[in-house]
């Protein structure tokens, strides 16, 4: 009896501590695996700089990353409250386990999930501000470029609209001095043309009016003036020819 | 010299006209050409016999004056290239009238100029019917309109203002 007491004794002190080591291993474990969804997170970070071009993917990964760091916060606590209850059956089972070494156990392990937890949040904090600032940074530089690039196109179009209203304005001077020239030189043309067409016309007009006049006169004088007196006027022209030097 | 011009001018008196003239170089050009054949005397009484009536006493006239008989023949050549010479050199006034001259107008206007200038002045006549009446003349580089029709354009030139006013 005294040795199953012994026994007892001894299981009582050795599970606490068989406990405690499986809850070691256990956090263990979640460190390795926060740890490896650190370096996935630093990887995720670094192609995130990579693509710092695009903003609009900035924002479906800053999307995506939060939703990676929820999902570990998330399994961190399960695989926490799956080994705090495990730790408890454990702990329900051992019958001979004494209430004091039960109580100092729970604590304890309370202790360490609780400080484990505060480790988890506290990491999971830093890591995103770490991604919040990595986002910024790559959002103040996107920005950044952004806004050069948008200066650069600015002044680009600046010169192209200075340079078009320059040729536009070269342009138009030109075509109104063409067509003002074009214009006094049809004016011109069309003045010297009315001119010669006034003046032929008038001339058609003289001449017209001598022929029916001379029509007329012939028909009329030229039936009416009987031959002598054409020969007197005949010898009256010479006469004045005469009286003119002519002769 | 002066008998053969004495001669010559009774002739030129009775030429009015270049026409005239012509037909009458045209007579003696024929006499010319008969006294160089083989027979002279003979072709140049044949081609004599058929010159006009007036032509012929003319001729006459002055071959008797100048005592050469129809059978001397260079004599006559002699008196012939003077008559030409002296047709081609006679005063000719240009005369532009309306209608064809008449003998009344020929008459008229020949005795006028011979008058004026000599019994060898000419006149040159052509026919402008536009001129409705009256003549232009012109004489050595002269010229003188005294036509109806240039009356007319100079009434209508000076009162052409009138005229144009009412087209």
């Amino acid at each position: 009896m005294p040795y199953a007491i012994c026994y007892l004794q001894f299981l009582a002190m050795i599970i606490p501590t068989f406990i405690l080591t499986i809850f070691i291993v256990l956090f263990t474990l979640l460190l390795v695996i926060f740890i490896i969804l650190g370096l996935s997170y630093a990887k995720l970070i670094k192609q995130l700089h990579q693509k710092e071009e695009s903003r609009a993917n900035s924002h479906l990964q800053e999307k995506h990353i939060q939703n990676l760091l929820t999902n570990a916060k998330e399994q961190a606590n399960t695989i926490l409250k799956d080994a705090g209850v495990q730790a408890n059956m454990l702990l329900g089972t051992t019958v001979s386990f004494s209430k004091e070494a039960q109580q100092l156990t729970r604590e304890k392990l309370s202790q360490i999930v609780t400080e484990q937890q505060n480790a988890i949040a506290k990491l999971v904090t830093e890591l995103g501000q770490a991604e919040q600032q990595a986002i910024q940074h790559a959002a103040d530089k996107d920005i950044q470029t952004i806004q050069t690039i948008a200066q650069d196109i600015t002044a680009e179009a600046e010169k192209e609209i200075r340079d078009f209203r320059s040729v536009l304005q070269r342009e138009t001077l030109s075509a109104q001095r063409i067509i003002s020239s074009k214009l006094e030189q049809e004016n011109t043309q069309l003045e010297k043309e009315l001119v010669d067409y006034k003046s032929n016309q008038m001339q058609k007009i003289d001449d017209a009016i001598v022929t029916i006049i001379g029509k007329v006169a012939k028909q009329t004088l030229g039936k009416t003036i009987s031959e002598q007196e054409h020969s007197q006027l005949i010898v009256e022209a010479l006469k004045n020819a005469k009286n003119e030097g002519v002769l | 010299m002066d008998a053969y011009a004495a001669t010559i001018l009774p002739i030129l008196k009775t030429i009015n006209t270049t026409q005239e003239r012509e037909l009458f170089e045209q007579e003696l050009e024929k006499l010319s050409v008969a006294l160089y054949k083989i027979k002279p005397h003979e072709g140049f009484l044949d081609i004599f016999s058929r010159l006009g009536k007036q032509t012929q006493e003319l001729l006459t006239q002055a071959f008797t004056k100048l005592q050469i008989s129809l059978s001397n023949t260079e004599g006559i050549k002699t008196y012939l290239t003077i008559l030409k010479l002296r047709l081609e050199a006679m005063p000719v006034v240009s005369v532009q009238i309306a209608l064809a001259p008449t003998q009344e107008i020929l008459l008229a206007t020949s005795s006028f100029v011979k008058e004026t200038l000599g019994d060898d002045a000419l006149i040159a006549f052509t026919v402008d019917p536009t001129l409705v009446a009256g003549a232009v003349i012109s004489y050595k580089g002269k010229f003188f309109d005294a036509s109806a029709k240039n009356q007319l354009s100079n009434v209508l030139l000076q009162n052409k203002q009138d005229i144009l006013s009412l087209i």
